[in-house]
């Protein structure tokens, strides 16, 4: 990283952070600092709703994914615009009419007190690790790649986050979120540029977009029935869609972005701009990371992108046997070069044998390079059993800093940073909110003043930012702490999400119902994860269908009891 | 009512506007592997 870097990385976030805390400072009352005096125009939300989703994972990690994989990791994302739709025409209307700060006080006029905080806390207990995640994961990427400490970026990225929304509240995570997200895409659109322009002459997109489908890296759409395919066309459409409608419908980060709308017709308006422009988004990403692909054909790449990973092999008794496979990688690299070279030219001179030719040594190559990679990852796995073999989310990393010119390397890091920055904001300000107005507000028996509420709520803020950045500090104590969050994650999402639809879709069932099946539902798919009854990603369907189905069981059992058949 | 119907044809859009991108998803695939 060259000065210029550090110009570029810090006067951008210096200035996002400044801009937000001056534009934003002063909130009057409750209703501006949580859903920011309701100015919100239709932009503003779909933006806002976009960078609260797009995490620094998502920008380091998906075009790994693509590296690897191919681009099949968008379908994962097809179900998303019906959750929109069905959020437009379900949530949004009811959330808007009863005029509430939070999804769970919905709860409250529909069931009752105890199921509104019943669902608050689970939503404190999952977002509040998740948001110390969100800080940690890019930090243990960027310090092992720059030697960074990690304990001061995760320091850093939590106070910058904090000034801003402690001070703004709503109104600052959105203003700043419209600059995190020019700054993120513009970023993005240079690096596509740069490796377009990186390729050997006569490489132009479309004979990329060629080399990239004969290395298998398009197969864009599964339409196999195949299970053990995570991301398939029918597991983007069914899966993916009730993931979207728990997360956009009940997670108060999402659901703070659109109340926050001049009118509801702005609230929908954000949902559909989200419901449109996620998908090119996405794939836009995953193509980066064909591209980046493409660049490494011509160029030389490491046999595993983590650093920190190939330094540990190599300091271990395996480390002769690993730099014999960096050997073998790189005389296949100038192999796989001299391929390319053919497959390119037969393709402009349209030599049909020659491509059918050049692309079986293509992928013969690339078997033999994936079955080296695949070997140094099981000498890293030998070495030490607790570092990361899986080397997806340093891939665009690595790029970056050994290949693009300097300047662009610290808009990159600030594209990534800025994403990091832009979910924690949305994740503290939920998480404040949640606990000042369904815990402590509710649970106050004489109502205060309207400022002693606006002080609580930016007191919990801190706190939750002040916890956000301790769980990041001692995440890496953990082994995989990242996949815990997300099981985590699944062992709620699924029974919030059920205990909404039973708002929304079942009249008949009324608050005692609801409780009981929510308590006894968390306890089943608690047994469930620990008991290894199934893989953790269809305890959220799971969850959901159990308590939607117990409080029906139950309250039609409860209507039978207080009113019996009558016997003809 | 106009403003009802006005809102059907905005989801219908929404929904296919993202069925245009599969197509697309699907052609690329189809002239490029």
């Amino acid at each position: 990283m060259g000065a210029l870097d550090w110009i570029v990385l810090g006067t951008t976030l210096l200035f996002i952070v400044g801009y937000g805390v001056w534009k934003t400072k002063g909130s009057k009352n409750v209703d501006d600092y949580v859903l920011g005096g309701n100015d919100a125009k239709w932009w503003t939300i779909g933006l806002s709703v976009m960078a609260t989703q797009a995490s620094a994972i998502t920008f380091l990690s998906t075009p790994g994914q693509a590296f690897h994989d191919g681009l099949g990791f968008v379908q994962f994302y097809f179900g998303l615009p019906l959750a929109m739709v069905v959020i437009c025409l379900v949530f949004i209307p009811i959330y808007r009419k009863l005029k509430v700060f939070t999804a769970y006080e919905m709860l409250e006029g529909r069931f009752d007190l105890k199921t509104r905080t019943l669902t608050a806390i689970l939503f404190l207990i999952q977002r509040g690790l998740a948001a110390g995640i969100t800080i940690f994961a890019p930090s243990i990427i960027l310090s092992a790649v720059l030697g960074w400490d990690l304990r001061t970026l995760n320091i850093i990225i939590g106070i910058l986050v904090i000034a801003y929304t402690v001070s703004g509240g709503t109104k600052a995570v959105s203003v700043t979120q419209k600059q995190q997200m020019f700054i993120i895409m513009t970023g993005m659109f240079f690096a596509f540029f740069f490796i377009l322009g990186s390729l050997p002459t006569g490489i132009s997109f479309g004979e990329a977009l060629k080399i990239a489908g004969a290395n298998n890296k398009l197969e864009i759409l599964d339409f196999t029935l195949d299970t053990s395919n995570r991301y398939t066309f029918w597991s983007g459409i069914t899966g993916g869609f009730f993931l979207a409608l728990a997360y956009f419908g009940t997670d108060q980060s999402q659901v703070q972005r659109y109340l926050s709308g001049k009118s509801m017709r702005e609230s929908q308006l954000g949902l559909i701009f989200n419901g449109i422009l996620k998908i090119p988004m996405q794939f836009f990403i995953l193509l980066v990371g064909a591209m980046v692909f493409v660049f490494y054909q011509y160029n030389h790449s490491p046999i595993n992108f983590n650093p920190a990973a190939t330094e540990v092999v190599l300091a271990s008794e395996y480390g002769d046997d690993y730099r014999h496979l960096e050997e073998d990688h790189i005389t296949l690299e100038g192999e796989k070069r001299r391929a390319q070279y053919a497959f390119a030219s037969a393709m402009e001179l349209k030599e049909y044998n020659a491509i059918a030719q050049a692309k079986e040594d293509i992928l013969k190559i690339n078997r033999q390079e994936k079955a080296n990679r695949d070997a140094a990852k099981t000498l890293i796995e030998q070495a030490n059993d607790s570092v990361e073999t899986n080397d997806k989310d340093y891939v665009f990393i690595h790029f970056i800093l050994n290949n693009l010119p300097n300047g662009l390397i610290g808009l990159l890091l600030a594209v990534i940073l800025s994403a990091a920055m832009s979910s924690t904001a949305s994740e503290l300000n939920a998480l404040g909110t949640i606990t000042a107005l369904d815990l402590y507000k509710r649970q106050q028996k004489k109502n205060k003043d309207e400022q002693h509420y606006l002080k609580a709520t930016k007191l919990f803020t801190l706190l939750w930012g002040v916890l956000a950045i301790f769980i990041a500090c001692v995440a890496n104590l953990f082994d995989n702490l990242i996949q815990l969050v997300n099981i985590i994650g699944s062992i709620f999402y699924g029974n919030v999400l059920g205990v909404f639809l039973l708002a929304f879709f079942f009249k008949f069932v009324r608050g005692n119902a609801v409780f009981i099946s929510a308590v006894v539902t968390q306890v089943i798919v608690i047994i469930a994860m620990l008991m290894d009854w199934m893989s953790y990603l269809w305890l959220n369907a799971f969850g959901c269908l159990m308590v939607i189905l117990l409080a029906v069981v139950l309250e039609s059992f409860d209507g039978l009891l207080q009113r019996p058949p009558v016997k003809k | 009512m106009n403003e009802r119907f006005e809102w059907k044809k905005q989801y219908t859009v929404v929904l296919l506007v993202n069925v245009l991108y599969i197509i697309i998803f699907y052609l690329i695939m189809l002239f490029n592997n």
